[in-house]
């Protein structure tokens, strides 16, 4: 889809009279100026290595009411017990399906942008981020009150189940407010052939409240996936994130993440799976305005086939943030002749009394611990099979809910023994 | 005993060793770029029209390509029409020492490297450059003997054409990027060494840069071809005089290593890094340096000591495209006061079997901006290919940035590929326990450095090795607490 395709879409959302007169200016807005600058092409450093191909060779329509009721369906596959989920179709809400959360406001993108006087949290000049809210047609938000700490976590499920080729655009924020503690899960499930996603999810930390945010996509082997979380935190807030992103033609995660104040934490982790030709993408940026905080990235790819992966985590130590820790991990299989991996672990520090460490690996399997284990007995299949869940099984620690790591370990046991 | 404060207030404040200009008359061309300096440039130094021809070439390219902008350094756009293309002392072609200008001999007495002591002492040939002209070449007969050839560049042009038609811009094209480009149209001289067929080269080959007269860039051309077999050990220092006009230094280095061949390039940079309280007038140390390993075996090798300099923007690299070639990069860069580095490697793997290693070290001090960027590119039939990455950052003060940039880029299965960096600041326990053993502050910071420098040194040249510990001390010692 090329960038003047978009506005014959965009005529499409800008009269649909359902929507709230107050969008329309934020909607214009942000399509003014990404008509002015277009989609990102490989000069930008930013995108070097995000190959678009397959994105502009489709041609997306927007998710209509028509669509909220999907193909096929069975939730009963991507159930995570003691958790509260929300259902989403094609990016619509649907309330039959979805549990009754009380005592926690949630509430609509209009609702919330409402609440916060029809003002973006974080207006952004990114391409993909000006076309969602261009078309920022679902999602919902959360707000917690001073002292919340819903006792089961809030999971979002998006389902894509259509014959169209849809763009899904949901905007989420998550508003964590003093003291307070949430698990959040985003659950993206694909069943149509090809489609677009392309979210924004803005969370904000206020003073000493933690959010444990879990990502969980597996999509159609054509599917589009362009995701990007930005995270404001303040003083001793504590966000952990972790990602386990499979399949999908290219998925790009990009993960925004402001420490302002002191003594904030961040643990951003993600595992990345290939089976045949995804390119899969992580692009972290963190940064230390505030002095006392920590930060950590770990990101593992492991590519089979034509598959490609990419590692940008950047890590900027502005000059007052001092007795800054932060540590940067990226470490990669490659399996195949055919896949590549590109990894740039950057560090730009100002500040002096600091602590700041990162590694990047890329190999194979060890021949040697390969050949250990069949000398002990075990075929190759299974030999390779343990080493890659031993590489692997360190990232499923940052998930403390039981219940959503033994989903994520049940996932990555069936990716594994398919792929072996 | 005077306090941290004070000791790191009176480094700080230092002044550049080196600065001083050399009262030389000198031949210089009026500041200016066209295609007519060009035919003149070449018209003076006598070369043969394909040399001239590739100049043009360069330079009608370079008029349409855009000044790049991406590194991570700040400076005053270059006006290149007010740079003076050409500048050669007067008295040339000289056949011993005594006929050398005093003046020119008191100027290297200063740097500390007396020609004729090193000649006698060390066993280093100097090919001393002077601005652009190589004014005195020593220990020429005593290499002639082993067929080795180490003369200038405008020599080599006339002396050895087959030579230089065949590698000249072999591995960093006429086309190569913008400085590059620029050279290849206006580079006026340079060192020349070929070793042949199974030699050793018997000494530690040397050339001393220096920038001289005001206004002048300096557009050098090394290039340095290890045939089979062949062994070579070549070093590069550099020292020049204070000015308060910024100064371009564009030199192109090329290295060509075929079967079984070592090259081993040091460097020990050392140039004006501008006014210590502004950062006005230093060098922009803009250089293209690049090795080939064609051929099996083969192994280049870069050391560089990186001491000067307002900005400098270089990568030293290495194209293993030869079945089990080796490229490895040292480097240690100290960025004090105004100065700024963007600097690093690439290491490109092509052959099977290829192996690379980086060390850099970069030390940040006062208000210095420093920057490892470097890329390893694994293709996809460099087989058993391995690397392994260690760049490490110390900061001193809190005005200073140390940035990581690596760009890793693996392509097959079988390549090993690690890469480890650690920034952080002189540990307050590491001091504690020097002092508490009775050693003072200064020693302190300086047995610290030293120590984070190591595996860099031991890689240094004898020679080298005692002028790059002498200039650590210079730029850094004691400006730490």
């Amino acid at each position: 889809m090329k960038s003047l395709d978009f506005h014959n879409e965009f005529e499409k959302i800008i009269n649909r009279d359902y929507f709230s007169k107050k969008i329309q200016p934020i909607r214009k807005n942000a399509f003014d100026k990404f008509s002015e600058f277009g989609l990102p092409n490989k000069k930008l450093e930013d995108w070097r290595f995000t190959n678009l191909n397959h994105f502009l060779k489709s041609s997306y329509v927007l998710s209509e009411s028509k669509h909220s009721e999907p193909l096929k369906l069975d939730l009963t596959k991507f159930e995570i017990p003691n958790t509260s989920t929300i259902v989403f179709i094609n990016g619509h809400f649907k309330k039959e399906l979805s549990d009754k959360i009380d005592n926690v406001r949630l509430l609509s993108g209009i609702d919330y942008l409402e609440s916060k006087n029809w003002s973006l949290q974080n207006p952004s000049d990114c391409p993909f981020e000006l076309l969602n809210t261009s078309f920022m047609d679902s999602g919902m938000s959360i707000v917690l009150e001073e002292g919340q700490n819903p006792e089961k976590p809030i999971r979002f499920l998006f389902i894509a189940s259509a014959k169209e080729e849809l763009m899904i655009s949901p905007k989420i924020h998550i508003d964590c407010s003093l003291n307070s503690s949430l698990t959040f899960i985003e659950h993206q499930v694909g069943y149509s052939d090809n489609f677009f996603m392309n979210s924004s999810i803005n969370c904000f930390l206020d003073e000493n409240s933690s959010l444990h945010h879990i990502k969980i996509q597996s999509d159609s082997p054509k599917a589009v996936n362009i995701n990007r979380v930005h995270v404001k935190q303040n003083k001793d807030s504590q966000y952990t994130f972790f990602s386990l992103a499979l399949d999908s033609q290219l998925s790009r995660l990009d993960i925004k993440n402001d420490l302002n104040g002191e003594g904030a934490d961040c643990s951003i982790n993600g595992l990345s799976l290939s089976t045949q030709n995804e390119q899969l993408g992580s692009h972290i940026l963190t940064n230390h305005f505030s002095p006392n905080c920590s930060s950590s990235q770990n990101f593992k790819n492991i590519l089979h086939g034509k598959s490609s992966g990419i590692f940008n985590g950047k890590t900027v130590v502005h000059q007052n943030a001092q007795k800054t820790d932060s540590k940067q991990s990226n470490k990669n299989l490659i399996l195949s002749n055919n896949a590549i991996m590109n990894s740039n672990p950057q560090l730009e520090i100002y500040a002096d009394d600091v602590k700041c460490a990162h590694g990047s690996t890329t190999g194979s399997l060890d021949k040697d611990a390969i050949f250990y284990l069949r000398s002990r007995g075990l075929s190759f299949m299974n030999a390779q099979k343990l080493l890659m869940e031993g590489f692997a099984v360190e990232l499923f620690d940052v998930i403390k809910n039981e219940s959503i790591k033994t989903f994520i370990i049940q996932k990555f046991e069936k990716w594994l023994s398919e792929k072996t | 005993m005077p306090n941290e404060q004070q000791i790191i207030d009176s480094n700080l404040s230092k002044e550049y060793e080196y600065g001083f200009v050399s009262d030389i008359e000198s031949e210089t061309l009026p500041p200016g770029l066209n295609e007519n300096i060009i035919r003149i440039i070449s018209k003076k130094k006598d070369e043969p029209q394909w040399l001239l021809d590739w100049r043009l070439k360069a330079f009608e390219l370079w008029k349409k390509l855009p000044e790049p902008s991406w590194a991570n350094v700040k400076y005053e756009k270059i006006d290149y029409q007010a740079i003076s293309y050409f500048s050669a002392p007067k008295k040339k072609e000289l056949a011993s020492l005594d006929e050398v200008d005093p003046e020119l001999l008191r100027t290297y007495d200063k740097l500390g490297i007396p020609l004729e002591e090193q000649k006698m002492l060390s066993g280093v040939a100097v090919d001393a450059v002077f601005d652009s002209v190589s004014v005195a070449t020593t220990f020429k007969e005593d290499l002639k003997k082993e067929g080795v050839i180490f003369c200038s560049f405008s020599e080599a042009v006339k002396e050895y054409p087959h030579l230089v038609k065949k590698y000249l811009g072999s591995v960093v094209p006429h086309s190569d990027n913008y400085y590059a480009t620029l050279n290849s149209a206006v580079f006026t001289d340079g060192s020349f060494v070929y070793i042949p067929k199974g030699v050793r080269c018997p000494m530690e080959l040397s050339t001393y840069f220096r920038i001289n007269e005001a206004n002048t860039g300096q557009f050098e051309r090394t290039l340095i071809i290890a045939d089979k077999d062949s062994h070579v050990s070549y070093l590069e220092g550099c020292t020049a005089p204070m000015r308060d006009e910024n100064q371009l230094h564009a030199a192109v280095v090329e290295l060509v290593a075929l079967e079984n061949a070592t090259i081993k390039y040091s460097t020990v940079q050392n140039w004006y890094p501008g006014a210590p309280d502004t950062g006005l007038g230093g060098i922009y140390n803009f250089v293209t340096k690049r090795g080939a390993c064609l051929g099996e075996n083969s192994r280049i090798s870069w050391t560089q000591v990186e001491t000067g300099s307002a900005v400098t923007w270089k990568y030293p690299s290495c194209i293993l495209k030869g079945d089990n070639s080796v490229g490895e990069f040292y480097s240690v860069a100290v960025t004090n006061n105004f100065q700024q580095a963007d600097t690093g490697t690439k290491m490109i793997h092509i052959g099977k079997n290829t192996k690379s290693t980086i060390i850099s070290k970069g030390i940040s001090a006062g208000k210095g901006q420093q920057t490892y960027r470097g890329e390893v590119k694994i293709m996809k039939g460099a087989e058993n290919a391995r690397n392994f990455s260690q760049c490490d950052s110390i900061l001193i003060g809190d005005k200073c940035g140390a940035h990581t940039f690596p760009y890793i880029d693996v392509r097959n299965p079988s390549a090993q590929m690690e890469h480890e960096a650690t920034t952080s600041n002189i540990g307050e326990d590491q001091m504690f326990y020097c002092n508490q053993r009775g050693i003072s502050s200064e020693d302190a910071v300086s047995m610290i450095v030293n120590g984070f420098c190591k595996d860099v040194f031991k890689e240094l040249p004898m020679e080298f090795a005692v002028e790059a510990t002498k200039l650590m001390e210079v730029s850094l010692e004691g400006s730490v607490g």
